[in-house]
């Protein structure tokens, strides 16, 4: 079965991401594949690369940075939410003259279209907010 | 059928706003604060979706991290994550209450 995982709570703000983060891993292990995570509102935090956290805690944004490497699912920032919080690609950060980038690679910058299609496109569709 | 989780303690509009649309055959899944809609003392609105025959789960990860685990209301069943995903599987949808 396909699912697509919508996050709406930053790392280290709300459980939102951390639950969310721990229901994705359960996805893949028990078999079934993750169509796309789709991160809106403040969940765009957990796509920034400069988060730092302290090496003791569990570093969210890694955490979903490896499942999406190791299991090929899309993550895609809203990028309404996004640049209004100063969540930026290379490409808005050029297009808006900005003096950096801080959305990690592996993080798709897209519209709320995508949402749609996520829940079109998976056979479940599961939110985690604050 | 529709799977909903709500994430916020009782004291919260949340749970009201669950219970006014939860249906028989839906199930609940308690997680983060939520599971304190579970707990002794706090059990009201979750006891009478028991006496009505809905399912009634809670994170068990959420239960422990609180400290709630001899407190949790007879009929509230303990899941992991992978039980979460077992119960997405086997309901129609899901609807996020918070």
């Amino acid at each position: 079965m396909r699912f697509t995982i919508v996050v709406q709570g930053g790392p280290y703000t709300s459980q939102a991401s951390l639950s969310a983060w721990h229901f994705a891993r359960a996805v893949v292990a028990t078999g079934h594949e993750i169509y796309r995570v789709f991160f809106y509102h403040d969940g765009v935090y957990n796509g920034n690369s400069l988060l730092t956290p302290p090496q003791d805690e569990t570093d969210l944004h890694m955490a979903w940075c490896t499942l999406g490497r190791d299991h090929g699912c899309e993550l895609v920032v809203c990028i309404a939410s996004a640049l209004r919080r100063g969540m930026l690609d290379d490409g808005e950060a050029r297009r808006y003259e900005k003096p950096l980038a801080n959305l990690n690679k592996l993080f798709i910058v897209s519209g709320l279209g995508q949402l749609i299609d996520g829940a079109i496109s998976a056979d479940r569709t599961v939110t985690f907010g604050n | 059928m529709i799977l909903h989780t709500l994430n916020k303690s009782p004291e919260h509009a949340a749970l009201g706003r669950c219970c006014e649309t939860i249906a028989t055959g839906d199930v609940l899944v308690l997680l983060e604060d939520g599971v304190y809609c579970g707990s002794a003392g706090r059990d009201r609105q979750v006891g009478e979706l028991l006496a009505q025959n809905i399912a009634v789960y809670a994170i068990n990860a959420d239960v422990q991290a609180r400290g709630l685990a001899v407190r949790m209301t007879r009929g509230v069943t303990l899941i992991d994550y992978e039980g979460f995903v077992q119960l997405c599987t086997e309901q129609a949808s899901s609807k996020r209450w918070g």
